[in-house]
């Protein structure tokens, strides 16, 4: 069938194709999708991620179900920002479905670069199951202002990550480890304990990495980026002020270096047997847990992230897919993120290196049984379910704040360096952060 | 027809018009961006023109004065070095008694054809304080330096910049030494000049439009440095490597989207450019091959 036959048809079908597939099954699916769309092609732009491999192995099968064939476009996630705002500024419609960050989504869905997908979840069949995702990126990372922009296809929460030998070694006990404070202590504990050992390995690179370092300590302690509810500017409150001060301080005892540490490296020392601890994205612990590449896997315990004197929280970060508004192919590109990201290929897609974001597979018991980590995950979570109903994002998802992240991690970077004190760059990122804001009209 | 073929235009033409297209109309795109403010993201009729007023912000600008201290301490500390090691290199390749020329020029090629970005990251690992390769070696003379810390990002930067353009420097130096006429040291021998005056008193200025064109091309390369710096430190610790290019990437994409803005600071740094070449050429294009 001709490209432009298949283009009327599937635009006739559209009303058609809703009322047919709700009760259908995968294989049907899929064949009322060929027979509408085959022979599409979409393109997907991806960051390099663990995620995007797990898609990729599983794009045969896809392929082969629905006729649509699939272009990858990867790279590193910065670059990839910058690559969809360029595109969708010049209008090209070169990207049908786009792999977003948690923190662009405010961004993109204010200046319209992903559409809203309400629609296209409500007209979907049962096997792909939107309310199996965990709440916590159901809210927290795919949505906006109440429309869902991204379904997301890999969640992660942040814990810790402690040496097993070393403890028993030293005879520390882990549980003791419940507060930040109690965090400290052991960092402090372990740091230098045995040649070329340090405490905890976490991020310290300048810009989003110590930021993502330094709110595992904001909110248990109190801090805000924006006072609650409100656009006021809160980091220079007593509570942020602190929360940097305790950032420093852990991070003398980190791996020499903390300072240009993203989280590869932060990992890789870890992983390399240098640290006793680690406190990172949950998405890390497969590396963390593989032989071929760590020589600490399987001596590894975990902890759920420690709490504050303003009690518990969690990370919630992770990754979205969405569709581009200018693409051409929009129906595809949903056939696409339905098929990859649904429950009936999640248990799939986690065996392909993929990050688990549902309910069904963090609580299968076959899952748990070979990822000793999940219920740590779900801990997390849990924690992060707090945050999300206190209505605070772990970071602000509104527009401005690729901008108010990079203030932020100047500031905190100079704080880390020596260069000024918590406070002083505090003062700094709220002068910063209020202009920000002003030019953007809050 | 055939008139028309005789003409230097007809040859000249198809270069003329791609290279007009793809300098020329960006750069004058460029002009005119620096005189709008325009966010990344919006479309082109959301464009206000503000006259010369990114400019006057930015002149006041304490990130941007110190980033541009900080693009000129880099370019000559790293131009200056490539210099010193490439004229040694050269002088080295250019012995009569050399053998494996051949072999050594082709090694001194591969850090040249490393793309810069992907030697930020290769450096990135080899700098590691506690896993990389540098240290390790270090090691064994019991110094482990924090490639990473404030105080050496810089330099970390500007070795990676000196071992990636050294050979380039090296390479200039030796086909020029190579075509110098022998006559002069002849002559110097016979005069009873040492080896280091005949360096100074000979080779030098009879090398000098060829060290021109080697300090020219370097000079403009490291002014506009960006992909090493975003690899293998990504302008930090804090502000410890936030060279111009830096500064202007992140106003212009990552930080705050100000298109505008970052025009404005290109136009500057296009300006700089001009007038440093134009400086180099005056000084070292006087007077060539004379023997003072």
């Amino acid at each position: 069938m001709r490209k432009a036959s298949i283009l009327a048809l599937s635009l006739a079908l559209l009303m058609v194709f809703s009322a047919v597939s709700m009760a259908s099954t995968l294989e049907e699916w899929g064949a009322e999708v060929k027979a509408k769309l085959g022979g599409t092609e979409i393109t997907v732009a991806m960051a390099t991620h663990p995620s995007t491999d797990a898609f990729r192995a599983m794009v045969a099968e896809f392929e082969q179900l629905t006729g649509i064939t699939v272009r990858w476009d990867i790279m590193e996630e910065l670059y990839l920002h910058d690559k969809i705002l360029t595109e969708h500024a010049a209008a090209t419609g070169r990207y049908d479905v786009v792999m977003m960050d948690v923190v662009w989504i405010g961004e993109f869905a204010n200046r319209k670069v992903v559409l809203p997908l309400d629609e296209y979840i409500a007209n979907t069949p049962d096997w792909f199951n939107f309310e199996d995702i965990v709440e916590a990126y159901r809210a927290g990372l795919g949505m906006y202002n109440g429309q869902v922009y991204g379904i997301p296809s890999a969640g992660e929460s942040a814990f810790v990550a402690y040496r097993v030998d070393l403890f028993e070694k030293y005879g520390y006990d882990p549980n003791s480890i419940q507060t930040l404070d109690d965090l400290l202590a052991a960092a402090e504990f372990f740091h230098g304990k045995e040649e070329g050992l340090s405490g905890i390995s976490m991020r310290g690179r300048r810009g989003h990495h110590i930021v993502y370092g330094w709110f595992q300590a904001l909110y248990p302690m109190g801090g805000n980026v924006f006072h609650p509810g409100t656009f006021d500017v809160a980091v220079n409150t007593p509570e942020t002020i602190a929360s940097l001060q305790y950032f420093v301080d852990l991070m003398k005892y980190a791996p020499m270096g903390i300072e240009n540490f993203s989280h590869e490296e932060a990992t890789t020392t870890f992983m390399q047997g240098h640290a006793a601890l680690w406190f990172d994205a949950t998405a890390l612990a497969p590396w963390i847990e593989d032989a071929s590449k760590s020589a600490v896997a399987g001596k590894v315990g975990y902890l759920p992230p420690p709490t504050g004197p303003a009690g518990a929280a969690g990370a919630v970060a992770g990754w979205n897919l969405a569709i581009s508004t200018n693409s051409k192919n929009k129906d595809a590109a949903w056939a696409f993120i339905a098929f990859m990201t649904s429950e009936a290929k999640a248990e799939e897609y986690v065996r392909n290196g993929g990050v688990v974001t549902r309910k069904s597979v963090l609580t299968n018991p076959e899952f748990v049984a070979e990822y000793h980590y999940y219920p740590q995950i779900l801990e997390s979570l849990e924690r992060a379910q707090i945050l999300v109903e206190k209505g605070i994002d772990w970071r602000p998802r509104i527009p401005e704040w690729p901008r108010i992240g990079e203030a932020l991690g100047l500031n905190a970077s100079l704080a880390l360096t020596g260069q000024l004190t918590p406070e002083q760059a505090m003062e700094r990122a709220e002068r910063e952060v209020e202009s920000i804001m002003r030019m953007a009209g809050y | 027809m055939k008139k028309y073929m005789e003409s230097p235009y007809a040859w000249l033409g198809p270069t003329l018009v791609v290279l007009f297209t793809i300098t020329i109309i960006p750069t004058l795109f460029l002009f005119f961006t620096a005189l709008h403010h325009w966010e990344l993201g919006l479309p082109w009729s959301d464009r206000v023109f503000v006259g010369l007023r990114n400019f006057v912000f930015i002149f006041r600008d304490f990130l941007f004065q110190s980033a541009i201290k900080r693009t000129l301490v880099y370019t000559l500390a790293s131009v200056g070095l490539e210099f010193i090691l490439g004229f040694l290199i050269a002088l080295f390749l250019t012995r009569q008694s050399l053998k494996w020329k051949g072999v050594l020029i082709g090694m001194l090629i591969i850090p040249m054809t490393v793309t810069p970005s992907i030697a930020g990251l290769i450096w990135r690992l080899y700098f590691n304080p506690t896993y990389g390769i540098v240290n390790y070696i270090l090691g064994f003379f019991n110094i482990a330096p924090n490639w990473y810390s404030y105080d050496l990002a810089m330099l970390s930067v500007i070795l990676v910049e000196v071992w990636q353009w050294t050979p380039f420097v090296a390479l200039i130096l030796t086909s020029g030494l190579s075509a110098l006429p022998v006559t002069p040291f002849e002559a110097a021998k016979v005069d009873g000049a040492s080896g280091l005056q005949t360096i100074w008193y000979v080779t030098l200025p009879l090398l000098r439009p060829i060290i021109l064109i080697a300090l020219l091309l370097r000079t403009m390369d490291a002014l506009k440095m960006f992909d090493v710096v975003f690899s293998l430190t990504g302008g930090g610790p804090a502000d410890a490597t936030e060279l111009l290019s830096m500064l202007i990437y992140r106003t212009g994409f990552y930080y705050s989207g100000q298109v505008g803005m970052a025009s404005a600071m290109a136009v500057i740094l296009l300006v700089i450019i001009i007038a440093l070449s134009n400086l180099f050429i005056r000084v070292l294009g006087g007077k060539e091959g004379e023997v003072s």
